[in-house]
């Protein structure tokens, strides 16, 4: 052998053993050993799970989750609420809003749930029953996100591979509506299984969160069973047979809450009580709660609803007008109809106080809405039309200016109707507003109250849709009539009670709390009660010589039409052209 | 630097050059055309634009399980699309106001003409649209039907001064609802319906036109022609 040879063979061997170690886990890319083996690694996957929620709250627009000016919100769409001129919808919805295709997210609870069980003996039994309870609850919330806007969609269950699977593979159809409900129904038994009587932390599921959810999703279900058709080869609609069957899932479900949580009853004055409990954090009421805390975490909730009289340095203001709509769908304290005393247009009403209107209103609904000359903050909200120099025969003076003056009074007020940032009905949301801050402090990204995502009057109120299409009238009554008492109204009697009022109810007390956008889709009304519909406000006006205030009711807005398709939304153009496996929902 | 300017120059000469190649493929210019006719009638059906029916189209000529597209059918019953490219397609009207009807298959090329008879879910007959007393307007209709679909949900006259009165032009403090979702249908077939509608202008010209449904799935009404109406 000569020198060469030597060289050469060397070498040769050299590359034979180099390359044997090579293929090793990439160091710079976190494994799934190194998240799922720790507890603080398993906490941090389940912050994305639980961030990813849709939880529709101050930050939920027509575009989606997280977006700070919420001022495109459902209640702007269902007449609840109108904005101001600035801002107010011109057009009708279409069903591209409101859009939530979730399967980033699913695939993230997918891998959790797939892969996290082998390394359970890590911890005890309890922590990581806990932790894949919590996992089966969020994918159940994921679905029924989909499921509320879409009807059947593809249920993915595990985890899909790329390129271990093909692409025909990939493209999964979708399922039937019946069958994504009870995909959710069984992963929220399962969670209810797994998961302990108290949550880990504040803001995490327990048991009885998996059953609080299952109240609501079922009850859809219920519903769609009951007022919805059969469409797409079933893939939407429930067949009405079902309905009973649903609703007793979530009558169950709604019963195993009670006891556990109560309605909040903490203050004597029922009006205090009432705005009171969506600001108190100690709220035996709270089941779920969405928490936010400044600088990290925040919301632009205060500035967008605050009165203009005391808007912040950054402006906006009044994006959320209570309609006299919702305002008359409450009762007076007596039980009747609210009928607001306001005369004809020859002969108003005069009132010397724009409140004294409004002496018998349910405290709920002052709890709910600032009404015209209400106090907040402490200061009253002056809100007024224009000034009749006097009444029927004097001139009527409006102004888009506050510092218009008539015989140095005031024209539209603090908080006049007229400019184009201020109320457009005469009402401004007072539901979670907080008194407490400071005019320095209604600010964009600054207010942090909780959302609340599910509350236990929610719970009683699925409890009396549910029992009273069962037939069992006397637990609807019992339930409808803990929510009224605590409002401050009158309690109804068995004779009273039919759907339409234990529907009328829930929109009452869930007013802006993005529920009554899914409700009247859900009960098939919305397309009946939005057709060519303009909605109304209640305009007070000042009559110089008299120092009176009367009030009238006028039209304000576009009229809107609610779309029978818009029911179900639009499947996304970009899935469909991914996978053309999925069929359209009609009309799109 | 001259040189930089230089190639600058270039660079840009061959972006401006580079995208002038035209499309070479040919615009669509096949027409599809034809009727959706009432049976009860033999007349085109009457209906409104849009959120009357829809003519679903879908090409089969490449796959079969091809995206279906959709183009909205006019007023008076007809349909036209003059943008198409040719193939064969599977065309049927969805989505109006009348049972189902299976799809027919056509080759599209050059100008293809189609009828699809319909069984419409209600027919609305207008026997009497009358002025009394000046300004208050009478409308009396019956409804029937030759075959039994969904719960008969309300009628409603549609009044505008638009001529294309309907379910997206409407006054609605004119157009008084009618509801009979609680009334049995066979009730509802038997009765003659009178509906006065008072508050009307003078010397303006109003649309009429009746319309009733079912509670089909999309919710559309049935409808009589329009009929004009001045008030003296």
């Amino acid at each position: 052998m000569n020198l060469k040879k030597i060289t050469i063979l060397s070498f040769l061997l050299t590359g034979l053993w180099a390359c044997n170690d090579l293929d090793v886990p990439s160091i710079n890319i976190i494994q799934d050993q190194d998240v799922f083996r720790s507890e603080s690694g398993v906490t941090s996957y389940m912050v994305r799970l639980y961030e990813d929620l849709p939880v529709e709250d101050f930050n939920f627009n027509e575009e989606g989750f997280n977006k700070p000016l919420n001022s495109l919100s459902p209640g702007n769409y269902t007449g609840e609420t109108l904005l101001c001129m600035a801002d107010m919808i011109w057009n009708n919805l279409d069903g591209d809003k409101f859009q939530d295709w979730r399967y980033n997210s699913v695939r993230n609870v997918n891998y959790f749930i797939g892969n996290f069980p082998e390394y359970t003996d890590h911890f005890s039994q309890d922590l990581s029953d806990t932790w894949l309870g919590e996992a089966y609850f969020i994918r159940a919330y994921y679905y029924f996100a989909m499921v509320k806007r879409y009807g059947g969609v593809p249920i993915i269950r595990t985890v899909q591979n790329y390129p271990e699977q093909g692409i025909e593979e990939l493209k999964v159809p979708r399922n039937t509506e019946k069958e994504v409900y009870d995909f959710i129904a069984e992963d929220l038994d399962e969670a209810i299984r797994l998961l302990p009587e108290h949550s880990l932390a504040s803001g995490r599921v327990n048991k009885y969160v998996a059953y609080a959810l299952k109240s609501r999703a079922m009850l859809y279900a219920g519903s769609i069973a009951q007022y919805g058709k059969m469409q797409l080869n079933n893939i939407l609609g429930i067949p009405a047979a079902d309905a009973s069957y649903y609703y007793k899932l979530s009558y169950e479900a709604s019963k195993m809450l009670e006891g556990t949580y109560s309605l909040y009853s903490k203050y004597a004055d029922k009006f205090e009580n009432y705005w009171r409990l969506f600001l108190d954090g100690d709220s035996p009421e709270n089941i779920f709660v969405k928490y936010y805390k400044y600088p990290e975490k925040t919301h632009t909730f205060d500035c967008l609803h605050i009165p203009y009289q005391m808007r912040g340095s950054q402006g906006y203001s009044s994006r959320f007008n209570p309609t006299l709509d919702l305002v008359e769908m409450f009762d007076d304290i007596d039980g009747n109809p609210l009928t607001l005393e306001i005369g004809t247009d020859q002969n108003p009403v005069r009132y010397q106080n724009r409140m004294d209107l409004f002496m018998k209103v349910e405290p709920r609904l002052r709890a709910s809405v600032i009404l015209p000359g209400d106090e907040f903050k402490g200061e009253e909200i002056d809100v007024q039309k224009g000034v009749y120099v006097s009444y029927p025969s004097g001139e009527l003076l409006t102004s888009a200016d506050f510092n218009a003056l008539y015989e140095g009074k005031s024209i539209i007020g603090k908080s006049g109707m007229g400019n184009n940032e201020t109320t457009v009905t005469g009402f401004h949301t007072r539901k979670y507003q907080n008194p407490d801050a400071d005019k320095s402090l209604v600010l964009e990204n600054r207010s942090e109250q909780s959302w609340i995502d599910i509350r236990y009057a929610e719970i009683l109120l699925n409890r009396a849709e549910a029992a009273f299409e069962l037939g069992e009238v006397k637990d609807a009554l019992q339930a409808i009539n803990q929510v009224r008492e605590r409002a401050g109204a009158k309690l109804y009697t068995a004779d009273q009670l039919t759907a339409k009022v234990i529907q009328k109810e829930r929109r009452m007390e869930l007013a802006f709390e993005n529920q009554t956008f899914w409700d009247l889709r859900r009960w098939r009304v919305a397309d009946m009660e939005i057709n060519n519909r303009q909605f109304t406000a209640l305009c007070p006006y000042y009559i110089y010589d008299e120092d009176k205030y009367i009030f009238k009711r006028e039209y304000v807005g576009p009229q809107y039409t609610f779309d029978v398709k818009l029911n179900y939304a639009k499947i996304p153009s970009g899935e469909i052209s991914k996978n053309d496996k999925l069929e359209q929902n009609p009309g799109y | 630097m001259k040189y930089i300017q230089f190639f600058f120059c270039v660079s840009l000469l061959v972006c401006i050059v580079a995208c002038e190649k035209l499309d070479n493929y040919d615009e669509p210019a096949e027409t599809l055309t034809g009727k959706v006719i009432d049976q009860v009638t033999g007349e085109p059906l009457i209906t409104e634009q849009p959120n009357g029916y829809r003519i679903k189209l879908s090409e089969i000529s490449w796959s079969e399980n091809p995206e279906p597209e959709y183009f909205w059918g006019k007023a008076d019953g007809t349909f036209n699309n003059t943008k198409l490219f040719a193939g064969t397609y599977e065309v049927s009207p969805v989505e109006g106001a009348f049972f189902d009807v299976s799809p027919q298959t056509v080759e599209i090329k050059g100008r293809v003409e189609l009828e699809f008879k319909v069984i419409p879910y209600l027919s609305v007959a207008t026997s009497g649209v009358e002025l009394k007393g000046g300004n208050t307007l009478e409308v009396i209709y019956t409804i029937s039907r030759s075959q039994t679909g969904d719960k008969i949900l309300d009628s409603r006259v549609f009044v505008s001064t638009n001529p294309n009165v309907g379910t997206n032009i409407l006054i609605t403090d004119l157009s008084p609802l009618n509801n009979l979702s609680e009334t049995p249908d066979e009730v509802v077939l038997e009765t003659t319906y009178t509906e006065a509608i008072t508050g009307l202008e003078k010397g303006q010209t109003y649309y009429v036109r009746v319309g009733a449904r079912t509670d089909n799935p999309n919710k559309r009404y049935n409808f009589t022609p329009v009929t004009a109406v001045t008030i003296p």
